[in-house]
This record gives structure tokens, sequence and C-alpha cells, in this order.
């Protein structure tokens, strides 16, 4: 039987993955309180990577699918299937400050901190407004703050960290929701298997909803 | 590429050179015949089929050359303008394409493919791609091949307001069904062919398969004459003993000047494809004259860098 390499991200969607590989009957090998990082089991192989790294784990096809939130494929160049939103780890890509600053600068240059160049330079592209980018690798909601950007452009869940550092969000760019995505090649060779595997998270998703 | 040793360096270029010879006898087999594409192309020129800024630049005098980015354009650049009617070309090519890294740098990638120009009969479609299963099996261990045909998508996105049009490509090629779902509730188009497209990723596999999916829709007549086409060329690679081909009618091509079947074929340990092409009767018609075209291309160096075992 053909084995299906899933790379989960660590942390809390990893957590929300395998609760909803669970209702399939899928993911019984995985710990999520040790250390290990691939767990193996009938059918299936999990590995348990960085967030970020999980699109290159199946980009290369060490990795034949991954969930990862939309937000990280924005930033990616393509290359791989999204076969199915997933609809946890539900976020707003937003861009925000201090409260009240304006977004847009006429005659001037924006200056923006941010983990999303990609994005950010796409959404004020098309708004027209000049920028300058910043990329931070975390605690973004600092930038401003101590004058390195006038906005950030960063995920926002409830908020609550935003308004701990006195910002708020200016205008909302894109929803993000954990995607699985597919490696191409392991798409053609574990065609049926996948299929089969997408149709039943589908049916667990489906009465999720009901 | 980078070696540790000569002598690691050495048993690479022999296991590739190997391997372009096994493929040239094949290619020799079928009556394939060797053309050695230009080195250097005007900028003028090339600057119509790819992104300038991938290109390798040199300054000549007054002129700005291009170190070859392609060598499809290439040889048609030589032939279309040339040919009679009535005559046709099976041509192979062997050569190393440049282009310019995004960070720096250029990337060289040694580049086997054929080209078959000029003939307009039924049976070229069907006979190229019984070459490209030929070499995908005798190169791997086990292969899948997917076939699709660039038009199906073009006539059912055919009425699609032109910014519909691209986003619409864009999910369909990432498979995005989710996606893809919310954007048709919005855009308006032929409500037969928002039901095929609502469809559109379940219409893969066998052709029987997909008329099943397809059964209780309205097809209009050019989606179904796709349809009769690829079956004909199913039975032929049935025929011949192939079996690792999937049908896939979302396939978009990568390249936009394919005009009719397309495929892309996978070699077990190798994460993406190993050999790519297709129909492109229209990219010849900017040469001169619209001319019937269909080839596909291989990376060498991918090939060789898996290892893959070559079948005697």
């Amino acid at each position: 039987m053909n084995t299906i390499k899933i790379a989960c991200a660590k942390g809390r969607l990893g957590e929300q993955s395998i609760a909803l590989f669970e209702k399939i009957n899928v993911g019984k090998s995985v710990d999520l309180k040790s250390r290990k990082l691939i767990f193996k089991e009938e059918g299936f192989e999990f590995i348990f990577v960085k967030p970020s790294d999980v699109y290159t784990y199946v980009k290369s096809g060490v990795a034949d699918l991954g969930i990862l939130g939309k937000d990280v494929i924005l930033e990616e160049d393509g290359g791989i299937y999204e076969l199915l939103d997933l609809g946890f780890g539900r976020c707003t890509l937003s861009a925000c400050g201090l409260k009240g600053h304006t977004l847009y600068k006429q005659d001037g240059i924006l200056k923006i901190a941010t983990k999303y160049p990609k994005t950010t330079k796409e959404f004020f592209k098309a708004q027209g407004q000049e920028i300058e980018i910043f990329k931070l690798n975390g605690s973004v909601e600092l930038a401003p703050i101590v004058g390195l950007s006038d906005i950030i452009v960063d995920i926002v869940e409830t908020g609550s960290t935003l308004r701990a550092n006195g910002l708020e969000v200016l205008e909302d760019i894109k929803e993000a929701t954990a995607r699985l995505i597919s490696n191409k090649a392991s798409y053609r060779f574990l065609n049926k298997e996948i299929k089969e595997f997408v149709a039943k998270l589908e049916g667990a998703l489906g009465e999720a909803n009901d | 590429m980078k070696f540790l040793t000569v002598n690691e360096e050495l048993q690479y270029s022999k296991q590739k050179y190997k391997t372009m010879r096994k493929m040239e006898d094949i290619f020799l087999d079928k009556g394939y015949m060797q053309i050695e594409p230009t080195i250097f192309e005007d900028y003028d020129t090339v600057k119509n089929f790819a992104d300038p800024d991938s290109f390798v630049k040199l300054i000549s005098g007054n002129e700005i050359k291009v170190l070859r980015p392609d060598i499809t354009t290439n040889i048609l650049r030589k032939i279309i303008p040339n040919i009679n009617t009535g005559e046709s070309f099976k041509l192979f090519y062997d050569a190393t394409v440049f282009r310019r890294k995004t960070k720096g740098g250029v990337r060289t990638t040694r580049e086997v493919g054929v080209e078959w120009i000029g003939d307009g009969s039924n049976s070229t479609d069907q006979d190229t791609l019984l070459l490209a299963l030929t070499i995908l099996d005798k190169f791997s261990k086990s292969y899948v091949m997917e076939i699709g045909n660039s038009k199906f998508l073009s006539y059912l996105l055919k009425g699609a307001e032109a910014i519909d049009k691209a986003l619409l490509i864009e999910l369909i090629k990432e498979k995005n069904a989710s996606e893809l779902k919310k954007k048709l509730a919005t855009i308006t188009l032929d409500q037969d062919k928002l039901e095929i497209l609502s469809l559109i990723f379940k219409l893969e596999g066998s052709i029987a398969e997909i008329k099943k999916v397809l059964s209780n829709v309205n097809i209009e007549d050019d989606l179904s004459t796709v349809l009769d086409e690829l079956e004909i060329l199913e039975k032929a690679i049935q025929s011949a003993g192939y079996e690792n081909v999937q049908f896939d009618l979302s396939m978009v091509p990568d390249w936009n000047y394919y005009d009719g079947v397309i495929f892309q074929g996978y070699i077990e340990g190798s994460y993406k494809e190993m050999l790519k092409g297709g129909r492109y009767d229209t990219l010849t018609e900017i040469f001169g004259r619209r001319t019937p075209a269909i080839g596909f291309m291989i990376d060498l160096d991918h090939l060789v860098g898996i290892k893959s075992e070559v079948k005697e």
C-alpha cells in the first residue's frame, strides 16, 4: 500500500490538523507532546516542521501533502496544487498601525515592516502607493512604535496583540485559512490515494458545518 | 551542478552521455534528424517570446545579442520562413539554454527535445505521445503521464470577462477547488459552462471516467470534439501497451502557445515534471505561416541527476 507523506506545521496549526485527521481515523500515531518529528502509521507518514517550511518540503517532493496557512502560500511562487480549504486557522492579513495613522501618503513613500513582502508589494502597487519594505521575521508590531516603519502588514486573529501595543487594523488585505497543498508529481503518482483522502476530509469538514 | 571530486564529475558526464546516446538512438530510429540551433539570438526577435529580464545579454559592437533562452523558437525561426507546402521535418536537438537567475548569475539547462513541423496528418499527435511514453518508460523505474488539451479550457472560458478569465485560469492551474467554487458564483457565463467548470477537477482519469462525470451535462460540440479526439489518443496508447496515463481536462498549459494536446511526464524519484510538450501551431503563425507543429522537451540534467536506471 502506498504511503502519503504529510508535512504538518508545528504548533496550533498542527494540532488543528491532527484534530481534523482524527475525525477520519487518521493520525493515531501522532503524539504532539513528544519531541519526535516523524510519525508513521498504515498509509501515512507525518512530519512536523516549522510552518514557513511546509511549502519547501512539499515543493521538493519530500512530503506529498502539506498543511499551511494561505498567508504563507501567497508569499511563495506557486508550483504546487492547493487542494482544499480546511477552514481552521482563520486570520486576516491586514495593514495595521498606530491609531488613526494614514494608510496612503500622497506625495510620500510609506514605510512598511512585514513578514509578507510579496503580498504587501502587490497590494500597494494596486493602490498606486509607493512603499519601502522592511522584512522582519517576528514581533512586527514593534516596528511602528520604535519608528522603523509607518505601518505594518501582518496576520491578525483576535487583534489582542495589536491592541496591547496600541495599534489597530487600518485596512484588511486578505483572509487566510489553513490549506491542504500537494506536490505535483505526488498528485500523479498517488492520485487515487490523495483524491480519497481529500474526499474524506471534505466529508469531515462538511459534517462540522452542519 | 557541483561535484566534490573530478572523478564524481566525470562519472556524471559519462552517465549523461550514455543517456543522451540512448535517447538519440530512439529518435533516429523514429526518423528524427538532429538540428543544431544557433547560439546567439537577436534581442529584438526574442524579446517577444519570453521575459527580457531572464535573458543573458551580450553587447557586440552596436548590437545586443542574447544567449539562446529557448530552442523551439530558435528552430522555428530557421524552418518556418523556408518550409514549402507538403514538406515536413522531424527534428531533435540537444542543446543548452541560458537564463538569468533573479538573484544574479546564469542558469544553464541542457534541453533535449523533438519538434515535428509541417505534418498535418491525424497521426502526429499519437505518434509524438507514443515517443514521449517510450522515453519515459525506458528511462525510469516507473512513470506517470498526464494528458490534456488546451482547447478544452479555451472553449469553456470563451465568453467570460478577461479579468475573470485570468483569475479562473490561475485557480484551475492550482487545482484550487475551494476558491474556484467561490469565484464561479460571482461570474456571468453560460449555465452549461458553469456546470462543467464546477466539475473541472473531476474531469480526470480515463476518458470513460471523464465522460461518466459529464453524462448528465449539456456539452457543446467544440468540447465534445476535444473529448472524442482524446479518446482516439487513449485507444492508441492502450494498444501500444502503455498504462500509466491520466487524462486531465483541467490541465493549464504553462506556455501560451500551446494550442491542442498538451502533456507532462513524471518519473519516480522526481519532484517535478521530467518531460513536457504539446501542439503549438499558433506559435508558427508569428514566424510567417501557420504550420502544424508538435513537440516535447526533456531536462537532461534533471533526468541524469535522479540516477534512474535505464532499461536495456
